[in-house]
């Protein structure tokens, strides 16, 4: 698939995983939808970022827990740009709770997070599915993580919320091919703001031992996440319904 | 990773019309020199090597058996004594027996036998033999060709489908043994169309109801050629630098029927 002249959205793109992403499809020649919630300075920065790359970016404060938010977004892009090739579901979210302390999760932090990181994917999905399915060739990647598959990370309701999404993702594949191929990335621990943001003081400890432990002696960056996505996006044809796992040899272990 | 000057032993290339080719070619199209593996057709990898040297690398076809251990060292051997380094090795090489899966009586032990020892102990064999090599490089990688019958026991044979099981065993066996300095993962394709398939099929008729049905019935309505899985392997090598001990489906959606 050639990303040159295509119309991409990338939720949670000002930072991270999706601000990489947006860049990366932007030096591909893709006119990219920046999406930020809070973060509009970060947002403006990846926006001018594209531009810079070659091609046009827009922003968009959207919040994808709302269907009305993602229905606007969706808009947004098919106004400007009359259509919509890509869909980058990177927005999510979290809460750091060690998985042996039950207590420390309610019920509203489970419907929190599955509000952003499943309910939020299938949302925009579902708004860009007309779109998508018109452009006859188009891709969506959901970035989920090592924890739907290996129930680690950050919270229980963030492994879970992640599972959801992995399964998500086969139901869309079925329905939106052939013209949609929809795939995921697993990554493991990703190192960046906002793994910093949720560990603090311990992050670069955390960092160092998660180094220590991995069979290839490594974590991600949101740069390798960008450039599998990308791969997904431009060049796995045959590929839809699947999930790939991103962790240094890490189920091996 | 970038490949321009490293080298690659590609097992199972001979056939230009096949997988092991069509990687051999992608490689040496990045500047990569190749180890052109041929167990018969001397013919075919002397035009595969050929073809490789066009993209600008080196390349030489060294015959071997990979079921033998002695020729997959000596194949590992060809690659050091030319070009004193090997970072890549793709397992390519495969054999079978068309056998309907309800036809038990049709296959024997010594059938098994035959296909795992090419399918299976020769992809160990030579990733014993590279290990060394493939460590000192330092950024090594392994690509098994494996199928999606590992998945689902469909394809050619019960025993050829139970040998890609084994394939993708080894695939994680190897990743953690060979870590963190070689990167060892899979591709499994399913319903793989051009001329190898044609070739192998029995009839023409055959090969064309494949076609029909991946593109009437598989989710993506496609099927996979030899040059998708070509891209996925060099994809694999180049730049999947967080990933070992996977095994990549690439079967358009069919396992979502």
């Amino acid at each position: 698939m050639r990303l040159d002249g295509c119309v991409a959205i990338v939720t949670g793109s000002a930072s991270g995983v999706g601000a990489a992403t947006a860049r990366m499809l932007a030096a591909r020649g893709c006119r990219v939808v920046v999406n930020y919630t809070r973060s509009e300075a970060d947002a403006e920065a990846i926006r001018s970022a594209c531009v810079a790359a070659g091609a046009e970016a827009m922003l968009c404060r959207a919040d994808v827990a709302e269907d009305a938010d993602c229905r606007r977004m969706v808009a947004a892009a098919v106004d400007r740009w009359g259509r919509l090739d890509v869909l980058v579901n990177s927005a999510g979210t979290s809460k750091l709770v060690p998985h042996a302390s039950l207590d420390g999760l309610s019920a509203d932090d489970f419907r929190r997070i599955y509000a952003v990181n499943a309910i939020g994917p299938f949302q925009m999905m579902r708004a860009a599915a007309p779109h998508l399915r018109a452009t006859g060739n188009a891709a969506v990647v959901n970035v989920s993580s090592g924890a739907g598959i290996g129930a680690r990370g950050s919270s229980i309701a963030y492994a879970a919320s992640k599972a959801a999404l992995n399964n998500l993702t086969l139901q869309l594949a079925r329905v939106l091919a052939p013209e949609v191929r929809v795939n995921t990335v697993c990554p493991a621990l990703i190192e960046g703001r906002w793994m910093r943001t949720m560990l603090g003081d311990r992050y670069e400890t955390h960092l160092e031992q998660a180094r220590a432990r991995n069979p290839l002696r490594r974590v991600c960056t949101a740069d390798d996440v960008a450039r599998t996505i990308l791969w997904l996006i431009a060049d796995a044809g045959t590929l839809t319904g699947e999930c790939l796992s991103m962790d240094g040899g890490q189920h091996l272990i | 990773m970038d490949i321009r000057g490293a080298v690659a032993v590609v097992t199972g290339s001979s056939s230009v019309i096949g997988i092991g080719a069509e990687i051999a070619k992608l490689l040496g199209a990045r500047g990569c020199n190749v180890v052109v593996n041929y167990a018969g057709n001397k013919a075919g990898a002397d035009e595969t090597a050929a073809l490789c040297r066009k993209g600008g690398a080196e390349a030489i076809a060294v015959q071997g058996d990979v079921s033998i251990d002695a020729d997959c060292r000596r194949l590992v051997k060809a690659a050091i004594d030319k070009w004193g380094r090997l970072d890549v090795l793709v397992n390519n090489a495969a054999t079978t027996k068309p056998v309907k899966h309800n036809d038990l009586d049709a296959l024997d032990a010594a059938e098994f036998q035959r296909i795992y020892s090419v399918n299976v102990i020769g992809a160990y064999q030579m990733m014993r033999a590279a290990a060394p090599h493939l460590k000192a490089s330092g950024n090594g990688a392994v690509v098994n060709i494996s199928s999606i019958g590992a998945f689902r026991a469909g394809g050619s044979s019960i025993a050829y489908t139970a040998s890609k099981a084994a394939l993708n065993n080894l695939t994680l066996a190897l990743a953690r043994v060979l870590a963190p300095e070689v990167r060892v993962n899979a591709l499994c394709p399913g319903g793989l169309v051009g001329n190898w398939t044609r070739k192998i099929l029995p009839t023409e008729a055959e090969y064309q109801r494949r076609v029909q049905e991946a593109e009437t019935k598989y989710p993506l309505r496609k099927p996979i050629t030899p040059e998708d899985v070509a891209r996925a392997a060099l994809w694999l090598i180049e730049d999947a630098s967080t990933m070992t001990g996977e095994a990549i489906r690439m079967d358009s959606g069919q396992h979502l029927l």
